[in-house]
């Protein structure tokens, strides 16, 4: 399977439409059934990739409508997990972090429905599905159960294999591992690496690794031993300042080209020098184009907006590599 | 033998309800007289639960500031607020200063304003004549410098320094015109694993240089790193009340008997990182150790800022550190 040269794609998340907010706030007011709940995030997820694809998207993903947050979804599912309320995250942001209370243990498929039905609602043949990493769940609850933070992430590690396995059972073609916390404690780096290829294990299809705000020279000395296809990195929050260090990476790189962060919507010319800029450093064949993180936390019109200048970046881009016989690449499944 | 105080340092978790209205505030659907309604409306339930729980030594929650930098960073001419970047190993975020000139505090810097209101209502919950004492907090010059992104200065030394001298210098006079008689400065940068010790060593001159000159009591807050690795730093400014994060200095027994050559010493107890409440009986072990420091004054307090707890988990530790305390003093009976 070939895909056109600079694959664009998504992080994940998406911003949820306003009328289907109001149905969740309806539902947790009592006024709307889960019947009428589902039947919205069915029309959300519609919604979204109908927007990937008219923007040109080539890779989207179902925007995790059905998702409030990535730890939160998976500790939901998880047996073992508690909730005790919100934590700040940042500014006026909040996540409900989950406390390990009990043995964790893998329950019954958390996404494999949420992929099956947007592979029916989308014209596109690969869809990204994002899960959260064991490592980013582990560092992000509170571990009241577990004797150290490994021995929990090892245990997570197993359950997201499980699900992973499960989704490449259904046809799941492209799985991305989100692990932002990756990098935040050095000292645990060889471990939580090893944490992941255990929870990649065994699996044939393409996976990317998402890590974002992240010191990426603490990364780098893994990019190797990570068994994954590409990395999906954050770059235009940081004014694509620490490019180089891609330099001599053997996998896919995915470019963050849009700050999530700002409502400023990047111009197309300025997506296209960021593209430019990376691809003095990794050959074009090996990117893949997306925003730097989530879009969920913006306004659903730039995030469009954003989407669009990102593709229309990406096509400046193509047309000169187009003069040098570059127009596609293969889908790559194993590096 | 020494005096055992209790004391919170640094924010408690933005209650969902101020939340709420910030962020109503912020879509044009509010007005800025009823967001400051809001905000004392939820430092004064704060204070109840500070008094209610007997912890002497208190700070306001922070409710104003979305992280250690914010807003202040809005107020220093010079800066610029840039992308998100983590705050040291949490998963909590904060916006860069991005330093485009030379800095100075400018005058509508309103964080002294902000103290007096909060005095007022601490004094209207406990009392004119109360034994409570609220501390402004600020960040450290070490901490400003190595959050922030410089497009500026040569030197990260050069913007220490201008940090120093004319932020944190103005603002502590400030502070002092304005009855704050203990002022807590956030250095977590001071323990933490990152800056070289020439760097570390300047930042505590420039500290104990700033302190000096204010001629008001000063907490230097410490977190996330370990104290004992960083201890002549701390020695540095042994006249101030040190605050040290416990769960990152589990080797203290390494440096135990140096810290009697601190004048007061804060030691941060409860884990403001973990949902566990600490069992009465290894705080106990804990105070017990300490206040066999040859220190002035010892204060029992969390270990570091609590946005990272849940609300409910941040109220039950400040009820049993407070309630820990008094029976603490109580049973001690030989401390008043």
């Amino acid at each position: 399977m070939n895909l056109p040269i600079l694959p664009t794609t998504v992080i994940g998340s998406y911003p949820r439409p306003k009328w289907f907010r109001e149905v969740i706030k309806g539902f947790k007011a009592g006024r709307y059934d889960v019947e009428a709940l589902n039947e919205a995030a069915d029309d959300a997820v519609v919604a979204v990739l109908r927007e990937h694809e008219i923007v040109g998207v080539d890779i989207p993903s179902d925007g995790e409508m059905r998702r409030d947050e990535m730890v939160e979804y998976f500790a939901e599912r998880i047996d073992g997990f508690k909730f005790y309320g919100p934590v700040r995250v940042w500014g006026n942001n909040f996540f409900r972090k989950p406390a390990v209370v009990g043995k964790l243990s893998y329950v019954k498929p958390m996404i494999v429905e949420e992929f099956l039905f947007a592979r029916r609602n989308t014209s596109k043949q690969i869809i990204k599905v994002t899960i959260t990493g064991p490592y980013t769940i582990a560092d992000w609850s509170f571990n009241e159960y577990y004797d150290s933070k490994e021995e929990l992430t090892f245990e997570l590690a197993k359950i997201i294999n499980t699900e992973i396995k499960k989704l490449e059972e259904v046809g799941a073609l492209f799985v991305q591992v989100d692990e932002p916390a990756l990098t935040t404690h050095p000292a645990e780096m060889e471990w939580a690496v090893q944490a992941i290829n255990k929870s990649i294990e065994g699996i044939n299809i393409k996976v990317g690794l998402h890590v974002c705000y992240s010191n990426y020279d603490i990364l780098k000395p893994y990019f190797d031993v990570l068994k994954v296809t590409q990395y999906a990195l954050e770059f235009a929050n940081r004014g694509f300042r620490d490019l180089e260090m891609v330099k001599g990476l053997t996998k896919e790189l995915g470019l963050g080209v849009v700050d999530v962060h700002t409502r400023r919507v990047e111009d197309p010319e300025e997506v296209a020098r960021a593209i430019l800029k990376a691809i003095s450093y990794i050959e074009p064949q090996y990117l893949y184009i997306n925003p730097d993180c989530g879009l969920k936390l913006l306004p659903r019109s730039v995030a469009r907006a954003k989407l669009n200048s990102m593709v229309k970046g990406v096509n400046i881009v193509r047309k000169e590599l187009g003069k040098r016989g570059l127009s596609e690449i293969p889908f790559r499944t194993n590096i | 033998m020494v005096k055992v105080h209790s004391a919170i340092v640094g924010s408690f978790p933005r209650p969902k309800g101020l939340a709420r209205l910030v962020s109503r505030f912020n879509s044009g659907k509010i007005s800025s007289e009823k967001l400051e309604a809001g905000y004392e409306n939820y430092t004064r339930k704060l204070f109840k639960l500070l008094t209610s729980s007997k912890i002497k030594y208190v700070t306001d929650g922070m409710f104003r500031w979305d992280d250690i930098l914010n807003p202040l960073a809005n107020y220093i001419s010079g800066v610029k607020v840039d992308g998100l970047y983590r705050f040291y190993e949490n998963n909590f975020f904060f916006r860069a200063p991005q330093i485009e000139g030379r800095i100075k505090l400018r005058d509508d810097c309103p964080i002294p304003v902000w103290y007096q209101k909060s005095m007022e209502i601490l004094n209207d919950v406990a009392g004119n004549n109360s034994q409570y004492v609220l501390k402004p907090v600020l960040p450290g010059p070490l901490t400003f410098t190595f959050n922030s992104i410089n497009n500026h200065y040569s030197s990260v030394e050069d913007l220490m320094r201008d940090y120093a001298y004319d932020v944190l210098r103005p603002l502590l006079n400030e502070l002092r015109h304005r009855n704050a008689s203990i002022i807590e400065i956030h250095e977590p940068e001071l323990t933490y694993d990152r800056a070289d010790p020439k760097i570390k060593l300047l930042g505590v001159e420039l500290l104990s240089q700033v302190f000096r000159e204010a001629g008001v009591k000063i907490w230097l807050q410490t977190y996330f790193g370990n104290a004992c690795k960083n201890l002549d730093f701390l020695l540095y400014l042994s006249k101030y009340i040190i605050g040290i994060d416990l769960k990152a200095t589990e080797d203290y027994t390494k440096c135990f008997n140096y810290l009697s050559e601190l004048n007061s010493i804060a030691v941060g107890i409860y884990d403001s990182r973990s949902t566990l409440i600490e069992r009465n009986r290894s705080v106990y072990w804990y105070v017990n150790k300490f206040s066999k420091l040859n220190v002035s004054e010892l204060f029992i307090s969390n270990n570091s800022p609590m946005d990272f707890l849940p609300e409910i988990i941040a109220v039950r530790k400040i009820k049993k550190l407070g309630r820990f305390v008094d029976l603490y003093n109580k049973n001690r009976g030989d401390v008043k």
